[in-house]
């Protein structure tokens, strides 16, 4: 009974999805929406065990290394994206631009969330939640950017920044929180908790920079394209799983892979174009599996939520508006540049379920939860306030 | 060079397995990271193999046996357990593409040779093998202390297994070497009718077979056999409902195919448990509906193509893995003289059943080639013979689990040599 529910339920979103794909001249915020792929997500939700049990747990436990190959590809494709020689090529003021930015989202979330906790007792076994969420926060998606430059033929300084901004600042997120998790418990105890989390930081690096070495040497051959595409994927899912058996972070890992393989490997453009090209089946894969993988958290915690995406706002418009002067664009716009820096996408869900995957109770519940929902607000909001500000700016019409 | 990358990859395993952090979930921890040491070390071997002119499936089925429990032990039955549910899936995948494989423009050509071939090697391996087997029953352990009517049942539930093949195995060799021809066509279309020729006939042997052990269980094998019958023609009707589906979706949608391709195969893998269908048959008849009557077949092919090598790679490495190698020190005498009969006769078989249907000469010499492969079911076969014969089965399944680890390292590699051999195939 429940396939054919699962059945009709697949089709029923199959066609919704395909109708929607058709309309034209949909408003920016549904269309937002859609290509957000939350959709899935419902999806996921629905033919999960919570509904109608399609994917009971049974099969979850057994398909948890679908969730490796989707959080490890992403950090492997963000990896591949850093290549030095193009690196060089952007103004050293820009970076410290995107640093101060980072750093001061990160700040007043994790400080407006740090308090809410101090002050309630009741969140207090909640405390590892402030620095993952608070770098959970200082990401930003730029695939919003991207589809407005498409939609609205933008081009501009301004633009340019947002994007840069966009485009670097998971780098942090991703670096620092996968160095908290090396300071989890359940790592044997070696050398005292301090240091042994810096020898697992440690591990966590010569895992990431030996498999991009092997990666290197695997590539340096000339495969098909399909042959390419089954490399990188056994690299993903050997990355991932070796993160995840150690108990470290697949996204750190299979990010150092590819730094290593976009500094390293003479065939770095046709790796990158085989991962975007099964990018989003994967994406979508992932964000299905999160939807029945979903568990509502403790409502009590649910208060952090709407904190944490009121402080994110205030942070990324704060930021925003300190690293346009910090990258000394010399633009009027004030306070209001930041609210370009709205947009939240996949990588902040990618995070927040690397972070279940080592806290897999209620925190973990909590997080993937504040990740989904801040998505989902930023999504109705991000797409209608970059438009606004690129408008003000004269670099849209 | 792959060879020092593969000995690399062994030594990192090694590394992470002595860093290896004891945790309650780490069991399913440790499923991510041999998955992807099997894809690696599968993909390296096959690599490997390929440059010495060997199919790359050996290469999957070798990694497999060596990461298996009886050498480096890094997959264990509790491993295998776990990537059950991968595994099926990928059978289902392999299935679309074995359906889509076949055209039924070439299948009304080739009808003939391929009913013919099916028929005549089909009724010489089961007679010869069983036989030959009888006639031996002297030197043959299995049959020590039976009596010749038991002895004759088992024969022939032998030489029944003996007729069975392994569709995926003939699949992976084509779409490996991107075959197009008669002895394609012939092989694959055979490979598949058998597979359904084979579940009817053990469920008939074994109405006949199970009163020579156990009296009161022939009624209710009786009713098996049409239960069985009417699981095969149940699932076919299902399989193109399902392909008609797929064609409106690729039609109407037709939007991320390789997802629609996965995900379809996850739901009718659950379909086809839910309902008892045969999910082989189902997927098969699926990928024959969406290839033949549609004009999305080519995107469908394509989607599957894309998947297919991680597909391939898993499947056969979980395949090697599951090989019990120790049957092969037993009563090995008896194995290699089942082997030998079964090749010999699946030879003269299928030589003489293409010539009575003027089969082309690459057919009539090197089709025998593609019937050497076995595999899930014969497996399947040999457990349900375990389970239904206390004592002599056993020792009976061991046997076929024996053979079949031969056949399936002899019949790639034959079948891809006949392929090159004949132009219908290139080296990949």
């Amino acid at each position: 009974m429940r396939t054919i529910l699962g059945l009709i339920v697949v089709i029923l979103f199959a066609y919704l999805g395909s109708a929607l794909f058709r309309l034209r001249q949909l408003p920016t915020m549904l269309q937002a929406l859609i290509s957000s792929g939350l959709g899935f997500f419902g999806l996921g939700l629905v033919l999960g065990p919570h509904v109608i049990a399609l994917i009971d747990a049974p099969i979850l436990s057994q398909w948890d290394l679908l969730l490796n190959l989707g959080v490890g590809w992403v950090g492997l494709l963000f990896g591949l994206q850093f290549n030095r020689q193009d690196l060089e090529q952007v103004p050293a003021r820009h970076y410290w631009g995107a640093l101060t930015e980072t750093a001061l989202t990160c700040l007043l979330t994790g400080a407006g969330l740090g308090l809410m906790i101090w002050f309630m007792p009741l969140l207090s076994p909640a405390w590892i939640l402030v620095p993952a969420l608070a770098l959970i926060a200082s990401t930003t998606s730029p695939t919003t950017g991207a589809q407005m430059q498409i939609k609205l033929a933008v081009r501009g300084p301004v633009h340019d920044l947002l994007r840069f901004l966009s485009g670097v600042d998971a780098v942090p997120a991703i670096v620092f929180l996968g160095a908290l998790i090396c300071f989890a418990p359940g790592h044997p105890a070696k050398f005292g908790p301090a240091l042994d989390g810096l020898y697992w930081l440690g591990v966590c690096l010569a895992l990431g920079l030996v498999l991009g070495a092997l990666a290197h040497l695997l590539t340096l051959y000339h495969y098909t394209d399909n042959q390419l595409l089954v490399i990188v994927l056994s690299l993903v899912l050997f990355g991932g799983g070796a993160a995840h058996y150690l108990w470290l972070s697949p996204l750190f890992v299979n990010f150092i892979v590819g730094l290593v393989l976009a500094n390293r490997s003479p065939i770095r453009i046709r790796i990158l174009r085989s991962l975007i090209l099964v990018e989003k089946p994967i994406y979508l894969i992932l964000l299905t599996l999160a939807g029945a993988m979903w568990n509502p958290p403790p409502l009590a915690w649910l208060v952090l939520v709407p904190a944490f995406i009121l402080m994110r706002m205030a942070g990324k418009i704060l930021g925003g508006w300190l690293a346009f002067r910090v990258a000394d664009l010399g633009t009027q716009s004030g306070l209001s540049l930041g609210s370009g820096l709205l947009p939240h996408g996949g990588m902040a869900l990618v995070l927040g379920l690397s972070f279940q995957q080592i806290y897999s109770g209620p925190l973990g519940d909590l997080v993937v939860s504040t990740a989904i929902l801040s998505i989902l607000v930023a999504t109705l909001i991000g797409p209608w306030s970059l438009q606004r500000l690129l408008i003000r700016e004269g670099e849209a019409s | 060079m792959r060879l020092m990358l593969l000995g690399l990859l062994l030594l990192l395993m090694f590394w992470l397995q002595a860093l290896h952090v004891n945790l309650p979930e780490n069991l399913d921890a440790s499923i991510g990271i041999i998955f992807g040491f099997l894809l690696l070390a599968g993909f390296l071997l096959g690599e490997i193999l390929a440059r010495l002119s060997l199919p790359r499936i050996t290469g999957y089925l070798f990694a497999g046996i060596f990461c298996g429990p009886h050498l480096l032990g890094f997959v264990d039955a509790t491993v295998v357990e776990h990537l059950q549910l991968v595994d099926k899936l990928a059978l289902v995948m392999i299935a679309y593409t074995a359906g889509g494989e076949l055209k039924l423009a070439n299948l009304r050509k080739r009808a003939r040779g391929i009913l013919t071939i099916v028929l005549i090697q089909s009724v010489a391996v089961f007679v010869a093998t069983g036989g030959v087997l009888v006639l031996c029953r002297e030197w043959i352990h299995l049959f020590q202390g039976l009596s010749l009517g038991q002895i004759s049942a088992l024969a022939a539930i032998l030489a029944l297994i003996a007729t069975a093949n392994s569709p995926s195995t003939t699949v992976a060799v084509i779409v490996e070497t991107r075959a197009r021809g008669p002895l394609t066509d012939t092989v694959l279309g055979a490979t598949v009718i058998k597979d359904i020729v084979v579940l009817v006939c053990f469920s008939l042997l074994m109405v006949v077979a199970m009163p020579q052990f156990a009296h009161e269980e022939s009624l209710v094998e009786v009713a098996s056999v049409w239960q069985n019958i009417s699981e095969v023609g149940l699932s076919l009707l299902c399989g193109a409902a399902f392909g008609g589906l797929m064609i409106l979706y690729l039609r109407f949608v037709g939007k991320q195919t390789v997802l629609f391709v996965v995900g379809s195969a996850f739901l009718l893998m659950s379909s086809a448990d839910t309902f008892h269908l045969d999910a082989l048959l189902v997927a098969v008849m699926a990928g024959f509906v969406v290839s033949n009557f549609s004009r999305q077949g080519k995107s469908f092919l394509f989607g599957l193509e894309r998947a297919s090598g991680p597909v391939f790679i898993i499947f056969f490495c979980l395949a090697g893995a599951s090989l019990d190698l120790s049957v092969l020190t037993l009563h090995w005498q008896t194995i290699l003289l089942y082997i030998v009969l079964r090749t010999l006769f699946t030879w003269l078989g299928t030589g003489f059943g293409a010539f009575l249907a003027q089969e082309p000469t690459p057919v009539r010499r090197h089709a025998w080639t593609g019937f050497i492969g076995q595999a899930g079911i014969s497996l399947g076969l040999a457990v349900l013979v375990r389970v239904n014969f206390p004592g002599p089965g056993a020792e009976l399944a061991n046997l076929v689990v024996g053979a079949i680890v031969i056949n399936q390292i002899i019949g790639p590699i034959a079948f891809r040599w006949a392929l090159i051999r004949t132009g219908e195939g290139v080296k990949a």
